[in-house]
């Protein structure tokens, strides 16, 4: 057993979690840390230039690798500063570790210099949090730390170390075997694992009986509903993709003529190209997928949340169907619309489980109905209007189409950013392999897009990725072209620069009598600031540019940034307005289809 | 009105009732009544009693199966331990 500080042990024992690059910014209380980091010389570290960043990239290389993602920060403004990076991760439950420098114990309490109560700020918007009072714990903890990140449903850590502990002594045993790997994604140990025994069956069902038997009952109860259904749906989310269980889903669709509807985090979950895809369901959804769950008698729910965005109002959701919800979190079943059958557990344990009861079937009728409604959420030319020429301007539609045809033919990664562009490119997006679709689902947010992208490209250096933002979000996090710029990250960035906060914009333009309020928004010349950071850009103003100015950025070696000049009044429909059921989606302005 | 009275049992470690409590918050899980005891060997007692038709004590119990320092939760009778009765006269 080597005797070492608690800094040095912390290294030690990353690496022994597997860890091979973490995203962080020094500063004084986790100073011992990034000492031992020098001596030690792993993991990787990355210098983010700011500390959300740091936490969006290690989120990025989380959701793009299926491992942990590691974020550093010092105490006080640096800690808070991963506030919304940790949130954003909490909300789509990404596996990371946050290790924030603490003020000495000694000081703790008295308002030190940068002192900030880190764990109780980051209660809400953690999974778990630890302070580590003594060096000797610190192994044990980061272990821990660990897996809570990846058990169960994934989501964020807190390691909270004072500067003293760091320093203290510490015995540490180095792991013979690494464990981060992708196989490790999901351990055994689930915290409230509890909730599936006894949480399994119909709606209030009978206490007392066995685990197996129950489990098993509601699954042939799951596989009879769907079995006998006239117009079954199945609504695949993120846990689809975190359990890797896409190749199982899609097994489940074809064997039994299923139709399929994938929610924002589930895109890469089924390939939209997919005979049985009808699409993204919710606010920007296809009507197809919205019109089938307003008409389905059978719901099948896989890993996902029935979120505000995905149900409209929950008592106008799906009236008619009867609602298997299948999770691995038993507290958001029956959060938000009420089950008729729950079914908590892992989904590589319980989906393989209901294909084996499920009989072919064939749903011919359910079918003539669904094509009766338009599954591309934009045909070729928008409604109403003549179409794009290719001299004439850029529309965000055709940038966003292209993109991600791009981004498809190449089997690459893209990130993006919230806001029109985000639903454009989800729209848009054709055959996304897990884990190549990352966004902010759950709390929408801004700036996300780059930081995120570069934590893809280091985790996944095999494969091409876009980092796609609109004008307004990218000035939240631009000054990561530096980081960049220097680990020589390639990844190439998309600006949809149309001079407005766009999604703020529509709103207003169709629920505010179009008062811009505070959504114009100016910034800087983005092509001079790239090339200012060292990134190649060009700026692009009409569609016939456009398939050049994408060859080029494929072509280019390193960084490459294309500024999309936009105009500015370009809405994305379909819509669900703020409050209304999905029956009630807007194809296009004084185009509503009829309920 | 029926009330339901849960008892959860934590870990006591940094942040572990401020989690339980910040959870009951930010559900929107109304309480009715709220105890806390150091329960000895390292555990918290929380007990909660909660009004069923606001509240349902399997809302709240599902709720707190997600708390990695939970060691168990027991679902106690609604019926208070001890009964009081208004005076016969």
């Amino acid at each position: 057993m080597n005797a070492m500080t608690a800094a040095e042990a912390l290294c030690h024992a990353l690496v022994a979690e597997g860890v091979e690059v973490i995203f962080g910014h020094p500063g004084g209380a986790i100073l011992p840390f990034y000492d031992a980091l020098h001596r030690v010389g792993a993991p990787r570290h990355v210098l983010m230039r700011h500390e959300q960043a740091a936490a969006h990239a290690a989120d990025g290389y989380a959701r793009a690798t299926g491992r942990v993602g590691v974020c550093v920060a010092t105490s006080g403004p640096g800690a808070t500063n991963l506030v919304t990076g940790l949130a954003t991760a909490q909300m789509d439950s990404v596996p990371l570790v946050a290790i924030t420098g603490q003020v000495p114990s000694a000081l703790r309490g008295q308002d030190a210099f940068q002192e900030t109560d880190i764990l109780g700020i980051t209660i809400p918007v953690t999974k778990h949090g630890f302070i580590v009072e003594r060096p000797e714990d610190l192994p044990a903890i980061v272990r821990e730390a660990f897996r809570i990140a990846r058990s169960g449903r994934p989501g964020p850590v807190l390691i909270d170390i004072p500067k003293d502990v760091q320093n203290g002594p510490c015995p540490f045993e180095p792991a013979s075997a690494a464990t981060n790997g992708a196989g490790a994604r999901i351990a055994p140990w689930l915290p409230g694992h509890q909730a599936s025994r006894g949480a399994s069956g119909a709606n209030g069902g009978r206490q007392g009986v066995g685990d197996t038997l129950r489990d098993a009952a509601a699954l042939d109860a799951a596989a009879k509903l769907l079995n006998e259904a006239e117009r079954p749906v199945i609504m695949a989310g993120r846990g689809v993709v975190v359990a890797g269980m896409a190749e199982v889903l899609r097994a489940l669709a074809e064997r039994a003529d299923l139709p399929v509807v994938t929610t924002l985090l589930g895109l890469d979950a089924f390939p939209a190209t997919h005979p049985l895809a009808l699409g993204m369901p919710g606010m920007h959804g296809t009507v197809r997928a919205c019109r089938a769950i307003q008409r389905a008698d059978v719901i099948l729910g896989l890993g996902l949340r029935f979120d505000d965005r995905v149900t409209g109002p929950a008592a106008r959701f799906a009236p008619g169907a009867k609602i298997i919800h299948m999770d691995i979190d038993a507290a958001v079943i029956g959060r938000t619309v009420k089950p008729a059958l729950r079914i908590v557990g892992d989904l590589r344990e319980t989906l393989p489980a209901l294909l084996e009861r499920i009989a072919p079937a064939d749903h011919a009728a359910w079918w003539a109905e669904l094509r009766e409604w338009p599954r591309e959420a934009a045909p070729a030319a928008s409604p109403g209007s003549a179409g794009p020429t290719a001299a004439g301007p850029l529309t965000a539609r055709e940038a966003a189409r292209a993109l991600a045809a791009r981004i498809a033919a190449s089997g690459g990664i893209v990130a993006t950013d919230v806001g029109q562009h985000q639903m454009l490119i989800a729209q848009e997006l054709r055959d996304a392999a897990p884990g190549s679709h990352l966004t902010s689902g759950g709390l929408g947010t801004m700036g996300y897009a780059l930081p995120a992208a570069l934590g893809a490209a280091l985790g996944r250096p095999d494969k091409p990725v876009w980092a796609v933002a609109g004008d307004g979000g990218f000035q939240m996090t631009l000054q990561e072209l530096a980081t960049v710029v220097q680990e020589r990250v390639p990844i190439r960035i998309a600006v949809l620069n149309n001079g407005y906060l766009g999604m703020v914009r529509q709103w207003q333009e169709l629920f505010y009598e179009r008062r811009y309020s505070a959504s114009e928004i100016t910034g800087p010349d983005f092509t001079m600031l790239a090339r200012a950071y060292g990134v190649p850009a060009r700026r692009v103003r009409r569609l016939d540019e456009l398939d050049e100015a994408l060859d080029w950025a494929e072509r280019v070696h390193g960084p490459a940034l294309l500024d999309l000049r936009l105009p500015a009044e370009e809405n994305v429909f379909p819509m669900v307005p703020p409050g209304a059921s999905l029956d009630e989606i807007i194809v296009a302005p004084d185009a509503e289809v009829a309920a | 009105m029926t009330d339901a009275l849960i008892i959860a049992r934590l870990r006591d470690r940094p942040g572990a009732l401020e989690r339980a409590l910040g959870l009951l918050r930010r559900r929107a899980l109304a309480v009715r009544q709220l105890s806390v005891d150091a329960a000895g060997d390292g555990v918290i007692e929380l007990a909660l009693r909660v009004d069923e038709t606001r509240t349902p004590r399997e809302r709240v119990r599902l709720e707190l199966l997600g708390l990695v320092d939970l060691l168990d939760i027991t679902d106690a009778a609604a019926q208070p331990a001890i009964e009081t009765r208004s005076d016969p006269e």
